[in-house]
């Protein structure tokens, strides 16, 4: 086995699947464990796994917990279908899939009758993926959540927030939606960590 | 007369590679990068993805696909080269291709596509070699899952002798030209292609000739990564 810390690269030998069991960042192959990318090798006792964490920025797959920049698609009676399109703070882009369903419990903290109210097709939402296995579940509980850009849906010019309302500058129609405290200014790298005053005060 | 007292016109012996620079990570919007000179060849090579394939039906649900573009620049060869995708370009395209589908652990990414971008600066013979080389090193720094890091090297005869990594005079006026890709440590097969004729023991010769080059080149791009990911960790 090799030592704990040392730099490994594609295909190097880090143990045998006697000693450990394959972790992240490694592959088994004829009964010895290597290394899949660059990284630093760290055994986990424990867990008796052999784990090579990356020293390279890796491929982006969606997990629970992310903060996420997506776009409205589909609305129907209890989902919302979103693309996402963005990860908050990493600059790759997503290597796996990428369609998201926001359900209407997971929309607000309160209760939601129509959920046209709360977004529409085309709308820049800001999210946090709650479950990414099967299918990716988003939930845009909370103060941070919800709508970062909306557009008439008139004339599909972006809306400007007002008290509490959205307000179009051109055609001066009034729309309702579920927006964020920083609506409109273009926040697309805020991480969102999970804590209890994400709950209040919505 | 292209040897003379046992050694090449450029005054290297038999089995003796050109003078090879790897560096890795020199491009910023890429996900992984490398440039890489090799005699007089300079090649950029440049990784994206995995990203979703689009048009979405060629995406494959089991793994992702590997798409490797190699394109030579008008710059690059004495005559002005037309710019663009030609017979010779979409070829190497299709075998880098396949050649670095095998060590890539694809079937972690269904549905994507990882483009491999190699751009070809200035050529003198063996860019083929150069650019599998060279998006191994950039495959490796964008974090990308591989069983080994591949790497290419060529074979040829001249003047009756076999002799490693051919120049672009002894390509033009020797016998034969055979380049190949291995996964070192295994001494896989992942690219051969021949030019020329060469007699079985002939062929023989040149292919263990060969992956002695490629086994000196693996260690080069190592060192390339190594320096990068160093300092790295220094931080």
């Amino acid at each position: 086995m090799m030592k704990d810390g040392s730099i490994v690269f594609p295909g190097e030998k880090v143990a045998t699947a006697e000693e450990v069991m394959a972790g992240e960042g490694t592959y088994e192959e004829d009964g010895i464990i290597r290394a899949s990318v660059i990284g630093k090798l760290k055994i986990d006792r424990k867990a008796l796994k052999a784990i090579v964490q990356p020293l390279t920025s890796m491929p982006l797959l969606l997990k629970k917990g992310d903060t996420v920049i997506c776009e409205v698609k589909q609305i129907g009676d209890a989902m919302v279908i979103v693309r996402i399109l963005h990860v908050a703070g990493i600059k790759r882009q997503i290597a796996g899939e990428k369609d998201g369903a926001i359900h209407i419990s997971n929309v607000s903290q309160e209760f939601v009758e129509d959920l046209s109210k709360k977004f529409r097709i085309g709308d820049i939402v800001r999210a946090k993926i709650i479950k990414a296995e099967p299918a990716i579940q988003l939930s845009t509980k909370g103060r941070e959540f919800g709508v970062i850009k909306a557009f008439c849906t008139n004339c599909r010019n972006a809306l400007i927030r007002k008290t509490n309302t959205l307000e179009c500058p051109v055609c001066g129609r009034k729309e309702e939606r579920k927006v964020t405290d920083d609506y409109g200014m273009g926040e697309l790298d805020k991480v969102i960590k999970n804590g209890d005053k994400n709950k209040k005060g919505e | 007369m292209l040897m003379k007292d046992g050694l090449r016109i450029d005054g290297r012996k038999p089995d003796e590679l050109r003078k090879i620079k790897i560096e890795a990570g020199v491009l910023y919007r890429a996900d992984g990068s490398c440039y890489l000179e090799w005699g007089g060849n300079k090649i950029m090579a440049a990784v994206y993805g995995p990203r979703e394939a689009l048009p979405r039906h060629i995406q494959d649900p089991t793994k992702a696909l590997v798409n490797a573009r190699y394109n030579m620049a008008s710059f690059s060869v004495e005559e002005r080269k037309r710019p663009g995708p030609d017979r010779r370009s979409t070829e190497i395209s299709k075998v880098t291709s396949e050649a670095l589908e095998n060590v890539i652990f694809t079937e972690l990414f269904p549905r994507a596509t990882i483009d491999v971008c190699i751009e070809v600066l200035d050529a003198e013979a063996g860019t083929r070699c150069a650019g599998i080389t060279a998006a191994a090193v950039a495959l490796a720094d964008a974090g990308i899952p591989m069983r080994d890091i591949p790497v290419a090297c060529a074979a040829g005869k001249v003047d009756g002798m076999v002799v490693l990594d051919l120049t672009s005079e002894e390509d033009k006026e020797g016998e034969a030209d055979l380049p190949i890709a291995i996964a070192p440590r295994t001494e896989e097969i992942l690219l051969m292609q021949m030019d020329g004729h060469l007699t079985y023991q002939e062929f023989e010769e040149a292919l263990e000739l060969a992956i002695k080059g490629c086994k000196q080149i693996a260690k080069l791009q190592k060192e390339a990564l190594m320096k990068k990911y160093e300092s790295f960790e220094e931080e």
